[in-house]
């Protein structure tokens, strides 16, 4: 019952009320944006939140995190250019419907499917998070560090076409988050006998870094693609197409929740294979896949937003980010002092009501303005990359300088962006950097707890993994990830897909 | 996994970059403690850069492969283009300016210049833009957020 006190928490106060709604609106826009993504607004508005109230920069985040998902389609729709990675497979259907003169319809039903699977992962999260944080307070060091290896391999092989540069990504955050001193030993690490890098490196530099500049200078290749003008027509969505596809968006929230909530991956992997699933499933298509089925909207904008719920899973329960944004996000609750993990639910469980209530919240707002202003909408869409890509530069340097007022921050910020950059041209995903570098810590101490519990000796260490049983199915599940990407898996299932 | 047919001139240098770096770096791993026990500090320091040689050289091993597959371009043509240079060397200059000129001038100064730069729109409304730009985001941190910016000699 006080939980339910928690959950209207910012339904009644006027100013979490406006958080949200302002959050949810800034999200819309900015994923719709081409250039600026989610993760890179999550970046730096969090930034800015390190001085707030903890409720307040909750309510903010869990805004921007549902509109950005949502808006990243308006663009997909109606300039082909996916505004947000979460909404590539919608650029696949809804830029044809476009194309047709339906792009009025087609933003209409794509918002109400968000809504519907916005609302599947929210009450995923409500129902799931209790008992998985009851469950994972007897989760041993070795689990964690199990978990967090799934998540960094799952996002590694599904991010990039190359597993080598996925990894290889994934292990240098690993490092990066380990620079400084040693929790357990203070010993210098990665620190070059310098003794300013003995503080570490700011996790905000890095993540503005790779998601700010690195993007801006990337857009730098295609600064000069034009884009095509769409007319938009009526937007609230015939009630019958709503119920028709009913179903169908449940089963692609489902998979968007699922998705989610495993480690490391997010609303952008959940979309392709919702869309994937859907394909191959939906006998008669309202038109082929392809060439504006509405089908091929309805499944990746339900999973999408669905996988918004299903993310915070791990993360409030393990302290483990279910994607990119939800890495950003924990990294903002150790600033505010908190501690994602099983005890986050025990210690504070307003906090994890609260959570919840913003979302339920935020779902409602993205309803509201996702059917209305269309007209500004298009307009600031089609706001030249010549002035939005400096302001993104500017606003990275406020957001990294904001956290600790500290002008070497924005020096690492310029260095990882010219280094992302390289990593971006060169085919390196730069998300796995991010977890590695939220999660390096986490393994490091795992691992060395593991280790300890184990008395140093690597032969106990090992069996410990196949005595207990969730180790044991935690262990199985790794190495399935990895064997599935051996190139003998590979040619059985490309054999058996050729004859099927 | 699925080989792109086409690699960005220059992967085969960055690969080696990355692959003499993650040296160095494994190197730093292992003089934290070394192999003095399996619970030190050094452990995990020592894997997570093992790993990173050991893809980076993957890694460097395909790009060699798929050397003649580069798409054609020169690496100054296309990876380091004119343009992206002048713009990263606009940013680093921005940032230099920070601790001098302060927040306000130098946010304006690369603002008009980025935007005159890359929009190519008359100057006035360049100008217009960009003191909107820097005014709007000075008021929204400063007093909205009461984030502290950057100060300058004059400001």
């Amino acid at each position: 019952m006080e939980g339910l006190g928690y959950f209207f928490m910012a339904w009644l106060d006027p100013s979490l009320l406006a958080m949200t709604a302002i959050g949810t609106l800034a999200g819309i826009y900015i994923g719709a944006i081409p250039g600026l993504s989610v993760t890179m607004a999550a970046s730096i508005l969090i930034s800015f939140t390190f001085t707030w109230d903890v409720n307040d920069a909750l309510a903010l985040i869990a805004g921007v995190y549902l509109g950005g998902v949502y808006g990243g389609s308006r663009s997909a729709i109606l300039l082909n250019i996916p505004g947000a990675p979460s909404a590539v497979a919608t650029a696949l259907d809804g830029y044809p419907l476009a194309q047709r003169g339906e792009a009025g319809q087609a933003i209409g039903l794509t918002t109400v499917m968000s809504v519907i699977g916005g609302f599947v992962g929210i009450l995923a999260l409500a129902l799931a998070a209790p008992l998985i944080s009851q469950f994972a307070l007897l989760f041993a060091p070795r689990d964690y560090l199990l978990i967090a290896i799934i998540g960094i391999l799952l996002v590694g092989t599904l991010a990039s076409s190359s597993l080598a540069k996925g990894i290889f990504a994934a292990a240098f955050g690993v490092v990066i988050g380990l620079v400084g001193m040693d929790p357990m030993t203070a010993e210098g690490r990665f620190t070059f006998g310098q003794f300013q890098m003995m503080g570490g490196i700011s996790y905000v530099a890095a993540m503005i870094g790779f998601f700010g500049v690195a993007e801006v200078l990337f857009q730098m290749r295609t600064i000069h693609l034009p884009s095509v003008k769409q007319k938009v027509g009526r937007l609230i969505p015939e009630w019958r197409l709503v119920k028709k596809y009913i179903p169908l968006s449940l089963r692609s929230s489902t998979i968007g929740v699922v998705i989610g909530a495993l480690p490391g991956t997010g609303g952008d992997i959940a979309s392709l294979i919702a869309y994937d699933q859907a394909k191959r499933t939906v006998k008669n298509p309202s038109r082929p896949f392809g060439e504006g089925a509405y089908e091929g909207l309805v499944a990746p904008e339900s999973a999408n937003n669905a996988a918004v719920g299903g993310a915070y899973v791990p993360m409030l329960t393990l302290g483990i980010p279910g994607d990119a944004v939800t890495a950003i996000i924990i990294g903002a609750l150790y600033i505010h002092g908190l501690k994602p993990g099983p005890l986050l639910m025990v210690e504070t469980p307003h906090l994890f009501w609260f959570t919840v209530g913003c979302l339920f919240l935020a779902n409602i707002f993205l309803l509201i303005f996702g059917l209305t202003g269309v007209r500004i909408f298009s307009k600031l869409v089609e706001a030249p990359k010549g002035v939005i890509l400096p302001l993104i530069v500017v606003l990275s340097v406020v957001g990294t300088y904001a956290v600790q007022n500290s002008l070497t921050d924005v020096y690492w910020m310029l260095a990882f962006g010219i280094l992302g950059y390289f990593l971006k041209v060169y085919g390196f995903p730069v998300a796995p950097v991010i977890l590695g570098v939220i999660l390096g810590p986490l393994m490091d101490t795992s691992y060395r707890r593991a280790m300890i519990s184990a008395r140093d000796d690597l032969s106990r260490f090992f069996t410990e993994f196949f005595t207990s049983p969730l180790s044991l199915a935690l262990t199985l599940f790794l190495i399935f990830i990895i064997v599935s990407q051996t190139p003998l898996f590979k040619r059985r299932s490309k054999a058996a897909e050729a004859d099927g | 996994m699925q080989q792109q047919p086409t690699q960005a001139p220059g992967a085969f240098a960055f690969a080696l970059v990355l692959v003499l770096a993650s040296l160095v770096l494994a190197h730093q791993a292992w003089s934290i403690s070394g192999f003095s026990s399996l619970s030190s500090a050094g452990v995990f320091p020592m894997l997570a850069t093992g790993t990173m040689v050991v893809t980076g050289l993957i890694v460097l091993l395909d790009a060699a492969r798929r050397r003649r597959a580069e798409n054609g371009a020169s690496f100054f043509a296309d990876v380091v283009a004119p343009r992206i240079l002048l713009f990263a060397a606009m940013i680093i200059g921005y940032m230099l300016l920070l601790q001098p000129l302060g927040f306000i001038l130098a946010s304006f100064l690369f603002l008009f210049a980025g935007m005159a730069f890359l929009w190519r729109g008359n100057l006035l409304r360049t100008l217009i833009v960009s003191i909107v730009a820097v005014a709007a985001i000075y008021v929204l941190f400063r007093y909205v957020f009461v984030v502290v910016l950057p100060r300058g000699v004059i400001f």
